[in-house]
């Protein structure tokens, strides 16, 4: 066997492929090396190769501009009539693949053509599937028991009588209760069956829970693996299992938790059932962390961003406003009926592009009372934050007083904003301008999107457009390796989110927030280029994925969840769509540079 | 001739032994090489059935005693080695000692091997002389490919190792055209002054 197959075996989409259609591939493999500054490809060069990079750089060239550079596992000349000048960057060598032998595999094996053709076609979401699918059912199997535990443990002693610890079990909401000794280790279980037995048996509520649990106790390592559980679950026929820490009592699973693990879809539905049944702020707080948890299981398992921010939005919405009602209610009651008012939602819960870990950004416009209207503020933010929806960093709520305003100070804010362009303000715009209105009077909200779509000037495009450019995305995979590290949302998200924005703001539907509705409200008039449209739409649901798998998993993992995506810990496929999402962002960039006269800067 | 144009082969034996009057080939491996394009594809890999079976070589070597057996004698494939590589520069590592068990076992069956010869440690010392760089200490086939970044896990046996130094001469070659040794004299021309230097005047190094 070539040495060759040992290297191609393990670059993706060639993994996909069997030993024997590799060796057709290597069959008549051909090594090439490149000097550096030698041209590989030139511009509507027809070559009979497939380029795949073993060694060194190669840059490739549009109209002399350097526009990507291609590395080592890398394939480049897919197209058989090449539209750009690929030039060797430095000492390289390619494997050659004959385009024959490449194309006959591409009709052999459906998944090796189907990534090649939705990369091409720019489907990166079917790309980053095709290759999906094994790690979820690993990801099920490698979560362990303590991470199902959502109480702690409820417990009693075996003299315990049965009226109090039915008493506890009533008030813990749990339907089961573990009997320990004194030093916390279990002896057994008393469920609401064995409560049954006792009311078809039993004398005297003053009988001992020893009388009538069920023991020993099944029990089960906190760091055991969960499909573990449920395969004790299932082998012994019951409903709990204790989970134990060196022998002592750390909580109880049920077979419910074992299930919503195994099906988050239902769970979910159960969950959003639980949050809409919830009197009170504590029990909306306890729904929506479970909802949490099971949305972040939903991400691993490969639900998509624009499915997932429509969702979240569903249920974040759902919480605010039945916040702002329980509220207004108490409120009410004290200070009588407050004045017409609207609560607004801005930043990424404006655009309904919320993900896991999106913190508070809401204002109040009010047409009266002020300090009422404040309290009112201060109160539902609060009582999100206990939900867990957390309050935000940049003070950016209706708790604040800046932002919580009448219409009338809200109009004139916005037209200093308009005028004068400080760094503050351009920065206050670009939060601001995603507006949404979530409860109470909508004519307040419209009155100020009129305000704001007669106030803004041509100048405050310019400096908006200029914002949306100065973070320049790294240049292929060689700068992604080099960076080590890229910022998803300050390199990919910002750049895309603010450029759209003023895109709608000059065309007058700053209106609509979501920025996929935005980018086809743009497709219908017609002002960029359809292919950059569509690549932004697509590049924008990756990169939104991207950072919604690196949240889920932070959550499940009990870390605090980042926006930096470590090069190193990446998959292959997403380094690659990572790599052309910036290619695209870096067009889209010169686009605004072009479209709002900034190319020199401000 | 031009580099560029001209016709070489990767060559790797494997052999029962290092005595070249009672050793044998067991394993031929062959990767031409068309100017600085290795043609991986037109390689070539044959097993040996030797007149005189050595076990525990054998062993070494992790080649299968049985499929050696039934692999044919080296004078029923001798016309297709001899024609693959007649025409060109034999490129190896420590290639005079494979040269020399081939040039043997030709002589045998009625053929006469002339063939030139690169040996790529020869040509490692030459251009490290000529770029001034100081060669590493021991210049094995795993540390030259280490140094020019084309290590990969692979498995040895004839063909494998064939290929691993048509690579190791495809970057060497690469540096000398960069340095504008632009024909085969002046490649040989290069190594034999590198074996002089190193002969008169190693110090240098």
């Amino acid at each position: 066997m070539l040495p060759p197959k040992d290297f191609i075996k393990k670059i993706r989409p060639f993994s996909f492929l069997s030993d024997s259609e590799i060796d057709s591939l290597l069959r008549d493999l051909e090594v090439e090396a490149f000097e550096e500054g030698e041209r590989i490809l030139k511009k509507g060069e027809k070559s009979d190769y497939i380029h795949l990079v073993f060694s060194g750089r190669v840059g490739i060239y549009d109209n002399g501009e350097l526009i990507d550079q291609i590395s080592k596992g890398e394939i480049f000349g897919l197209s058989e009539i090449y539209e750009k000048e690929a030039r060797a960057e430095e000492d390289t060598i390619c494997y050659l693949i004959k385009r024959k032998s490449f194309e006959e595999l591409m009709k052999k094996n459906r998944k090796f053509s189907e990534f090649f053709k939705s990369f091409e076609e720019r489907k990166f979401r079917k790309v980053a599937d095709i290759s999906r699918e094994e790690t979820f059912t690993e990801r099920l199997f490698l979560a362990r028991v303590k991470e199902l535990i959502s109480k702690k443990p409820v417990v009693c002693y075996p003299h315990t009588s049965i009226k109090d610890a039915a008493i506890k079990m009533e008030m813990n909401g749990v339907g089961s209760i573990v009997v320990v000794s004194g030093d916390m280790k279990p002896v057994g279980i008393l469920t609401s069956k064995d409560l049954r037995t006792f009311i078809i048996h039993g004398k005297t509520p003053e009988e001992k829970v020893s009388a009538y649990m069920s023991s020993p106790a099944i029990t089960i390592d906190a760091d055991a693996p969960v499909f573990e559980a449920h395969l004790e679950l299932l082998k012994r026929g019951i409903n709990h299992l204790v989970v134990t820490r060196n022998g002592k009592v750390e909580g109880v699973i049920t077979a419910n938790d074992v299930l919503m693990l195994f099906e988050p879809t239902t769970s979910l539905v159960v969950l959003y059932r639980k949050l809409k049944k919830s009197k009170n702020i504590e029990e909306m707080r306890s729904a929506f962390n479970s909802l949490r948890i099971s949305i972040a299981n939903l991400v691993l398992r490969g639900m998509h961003f624009y499915d997932l921010s429509a969702l979240l939005t569903d249920i974040y919405d759902y919480v605010v406003k039945k916040v702002i009602e329980i509220v207004l209610d108490e409120m009410k009651r004290e200070y009588g009926k407050p004045p017409d008012f609207v609560w607004v939602h801005m930043g990424s819960s404006a655009r309904k592009e919320q993900v896991i870990a999106t913190d508070q950004d809401n204002a109040i416009i009010h047409s009266g009372d002020g300090e009422l209207m404040l309290e009112l503020g201060k109160r539902v933010c609060k009582a999100l934050d206990f939900i867990g929806i957390p309050e935000c960093h940049g003070d950016y709520m209706a708790s604040n007083p800046r932002w919580n305003m009448d219409i009338e100070k809200w109009k004139k804010t916005f037209r200093e904003w308009f005028m004068n362009l400080t760094s503050e303000n351009v920065r206050y715009l670009s939060v601001f301008l995603d507006l949404r209105p979530i409860h109470g009077d909508e004519k307040l909200y419209r009155e100020l999107v009129e305000e704001i779509k007669q106030s803004y000037t041509s100048q405050s495009l310019r400096f908006l457009a200029h914002d949306a450019t100065v973070f320049e995305p790294p240049l292929g995979l060689f700068g992604l390796r080099r960076l080590k590290e890229v910022d998803i949302k300050m390199q990919g998200i910002y750049p895309i989110v603010n450029g759209v924005r003023v895109l709608a703001l000059e065309n007058g539907f700053i209106e609509i927030t979501n920025t996929k509705e935005r980018l086809e409200k743009l497709g219908e008039i017609e002002l960029i280029d359809k292919d950059l449209l569509n690549s932004l739409k697509e590049g924008y649901e990756f990169l939104q994925d991207l950072r919604l798998k690196n949240q889920a998993r932070s959550l499940l993992e009990g870390k605090e969840s980042m926006n930096i995506v470590k090069f190193s810990e990446i998959d292959k496929i997403d380094a690659l769509v990572l790599k052309e999402t910036f290619k695209i962002i870096s067009r889209f960039q010169k686009f605004l540079k072009g479209h709002y006269g900034i190319e020199r800067g401000l | 001739m031009n580099i560029r144009n001209a016709k070489f082969i990767s060559v790797d034996l494997e052999t029962t032994g290092l005595n070249q009057k009672r050793d044998e080939i067991i394993a031929i491996g062959a990767v031409p090489i068309l100017g600085t394009r290795i043609m991986a594809g037109d390689s070539y890999y044959r097993l040996v059935k030797p007149n005189k079976f050595r076990l525990e070589s054998i062993r070494i070597h992790g080649l299968d005693p049985k499929e050696l057996e039934k692999a044919p004698t080296f004078s029923e494939i001798a016309d297709e080695v001899f024609r693959l590589i007649e025409d060109k520069i034999i490129v190896g590592y420590t290639v005079e000692m494979d040269y020399n068990f081939l040039k043997r076992a030709f002589k045998k069956e009625g053929y006469k091997l002339e063939n030139q010869r690169v040996d790529v440690i020869d040509l490692e010392r030459a251009i490290c002389y000529i770029l001034g760089e100081r060669p590493i200490s021991v210049i094995s086939l795993e540390k030259l490919a280490e140094k020019y970044r084309i290590k990969t896990p692979y498995r040895h046996n004839a063909l494998a190792d064939a290929f691993i130094t048509a690579q190791v001469f495809q970057v060497q070659l690469l540096r000398a055209i960069k340095y504008g040794i632009k024909t085969v004299d002046k490649l040989f021309e290069l190594i034999k002054r590198g074996e002089i230097d190193r002969q008169f005047g190693s110090h240098i190094f």
